[in-house]
């Protein structure tokens, strides 16, 4: 069963003046349940104006975005219920903390789907278990904290609303490498415990090659593939023509069973170059 | 709606108003508003009207972009020509109940529309065929006279560029905070007037931090480029006054004295 199914959808900027420009067209797809989806795209690709319009932050022009088989637009009234059903976090989201502590801060989304006290507490503290955030900070300031602790808090108050789906842009952009690694991770907890939809923005081919199951590749408004990670990293020049990359370790064993004359087969991680390398190569 | 709202409309073009000093450009649009309002009678102010007009004619800039540009203007210039209709003295034409029209009444809102429309389309005529650049470095050339009562002209030109640059970026970034906080379930339009108040803190906060963060950024960049270091500046165009500036200065003299002229001649005297 799908959890989010696309529609024909179209979304255009500026509709009616001389700079419009179409953000997303004529996209059709059906995420399963239970899957991470890795979305990658050029720079105003389409990827951002997809994750509003699943998360009903702007409404389609055309087509339909489905959630449960249930077109989100079908009641005005329940579009808030989508905003908490599908959590989106977006690019830079500590940019957008606003509370005196982190609890004010990650409370936000549960207090305003009308929970009671006691829930919105068990909440917080569950998402700042998946977070990796110490109940130590509770009581201390977001702008005090570092970056990448700062990002977590932020990811955890969307985690907080307990989504079906969670939408998360760029979640690791601009972290040093150990944040992002554990970021990474969280993402994988959360996912392996909960079991719900994950959609994973990113320019990172490593990162998306490691977590997800399978990958959209967006170019200009268009969704261009949909398909397994090691089909997608295996069309390396149609991705290249997209201003895309595939991951460096499948460069490199590209390259090594070249050399070999080894029949191709697409490697997208490290441990699974590790495999490749032993299988073949000792 | 960030990008509904354009900021400098400057549209680029190779008319004779395009091509005119900005310097020129500046204090002449200023001048002929004071003309404007120095317009007291019918043929005075189709004088000015007729002018305005050619100066529209002149940019070649299409007169839809006027119209567009100046919509919300155009309805407050009729609602207050409107008011003004009620508010005149004498003899009325026409009585009803409480409201009364006179002649006054009906030349005034004539006049007042006349001079707010003209006044609206000389100041669109600017914007439109002044890129942002030109208009501050014309401003700085302008007001260079300043500095030798003390005014640090320079700082206060780069003061307007910065604030000018600011209002599109503050508005994304309202935009993006809007957005995230709804998508935590923001509700902004519920509740009693505290309620919407308080509501408004999760939009506020970020929006002042990140305003914060971009000026110390900013203000760092722009110390890495050493700026506040005193020296003579160049520009890279320098402005030189050319036939059309000079044509322009004389028509426009032309008009003021046509003006003044017609105001005392005109027998339908306005008041």
């Amino acid at each position: 069963m799908s959890v989010i199914r696309a529609e024909n959808l179209f979304y255009c900027y500026n509709k009616g003046t001389s700079f419009e420009r179409c953000g997303v067209k004529d996209i059709n797809l059906s995420i399963e349940k239970g899957q991470i989806i890795g979305v990658i795209g050029h720079t105003g690709s389409g990827k951002s104006t997809l994750a509003q319009l699943f998360n009903g932050l702007i409404k389609p022009d055309k087509g339909k975005v489905l959630l449960n088989d249930k077109n989100i637009w079908e009641d005005f009234a329940d579009i808030r219920q989508v905003h908490f059903k599908v959590g989106l976090t977006f690019q830079y989201p500590e940019h957008q903390m606003f509370g005196e502590t982190v609890y004010k801060d990650i409370a936000f989304g549960p207090i305003n789907q009308g929970l009671s006290g006691q829930e919105v507490d068990i909440r917080v503290l569950e998402a700042m278990m998946f977070a990796k955030l110490g109940p130590e900070l509770l009581n201390r300031s977001p702008f005090d904290l570092s970056g990448g602790e700062k990002r977590r808090v932020a990811i955890a108050g969307i985690i907080a609303m307990k989504p079906e789906v969670l939408i998360l842009d760029e979640p690791t952009a601009g972290l040093d490498p150990v944040s992002k690694e554990g970021i990474l991770n969280s993402i994988c907890e959360y996912h392996r415990q909960t079991g719900n939809v994950i959609i994973f923005i990113s320019h990172v081919m490593e990162d998306i090659a490691r977590i997800s199951d399978k990958v959209m590749v967006m170019d200009k408004g268009n969704l261009i593939m949909y398909d397994a990670p090691e089909n997608i990293f295996s069309r390396r020049e149609e991705l290249n023509k997209m201003g895309l990359e595939v991951p460096q370790v499948t460069k490199i064993i590209n390259k090594v069973h070249n050399k070999l004359d080894i029949k191709h087969k697409c490697v997208i991680t490290v441990d699974g170059a590790v495999e490749d390398i032993i299988e073949n190569m000792c | 709606m960030a990008a509904d709202i354009v900021l400098g409309q400057y549209l680029p073009g190779d008319s004779l108003l395009h091509r005119m000093d900005p310097r020129a450009k500046i204090l002449l649009s200023f001048w002929l508003m004071v003309i404007v309002f120095t317009a007291w009678s019918y043929i005075s102010l189709t004088i000015i009207s007729v002018f305005t007009f050619i100066m529209i004619l002149a940019s070649s800039i299409p007169i839809k972009s006027y119209i567009r540009n100046t919509g919300f203007i155009f309805a407050m210039t009729l609602f207050s020509s409107f008011l003004n209709l009620f508010y005149g003295v004498g003899e009325p034409i026409f009585e009803w109940g409480f409201i009364t029209i006179t002649a006054s009444g009906i030349q005034n809102s004539i006049v007042v529309a006349a001079r707010i429309f003209d006044m609206m389309m000389i100041s669109a005529c600017l914007m439109f065929t002044t890129s942002a650049n030109d208009m501050t470095h014309g401003l700085e050339k302008i007001m260079s006279p300043l500095k030798f009562i003390g005014v640090d002209v320079d700082d206060v030109i780069m003061m307007i560029t910065i604030s000018l640059r600011f209002i599109p970026i503050t508005l994304e970034e309202t935009n993006k905070i809007i957005n995230a906080q709804k998508s935590r379930g923001a509700d902004m339009n519920k509740g009693g007037p505290i309620d919407r108040i308080k509501s408004f803190t999760p939009i506020i906060l970020p929006l002042f931090a990140s305003t914060f963060r971009r000026a110390y950024e900013l203000s760092m960049a722009m110390e890495c480029r050493c700026y506040g270091l005193k020296g003579s500046r160049t520009h890279l165009k320098n402005f030189k006054l050319g036939i059309a500036d000079l044509f322009a200065m004389v028509l426009v003299g032309l008009i003021m004295i046509g003006v003044i002229f017609c105001n005392n001649m005109d027998i339908a005297k306005i008041i």
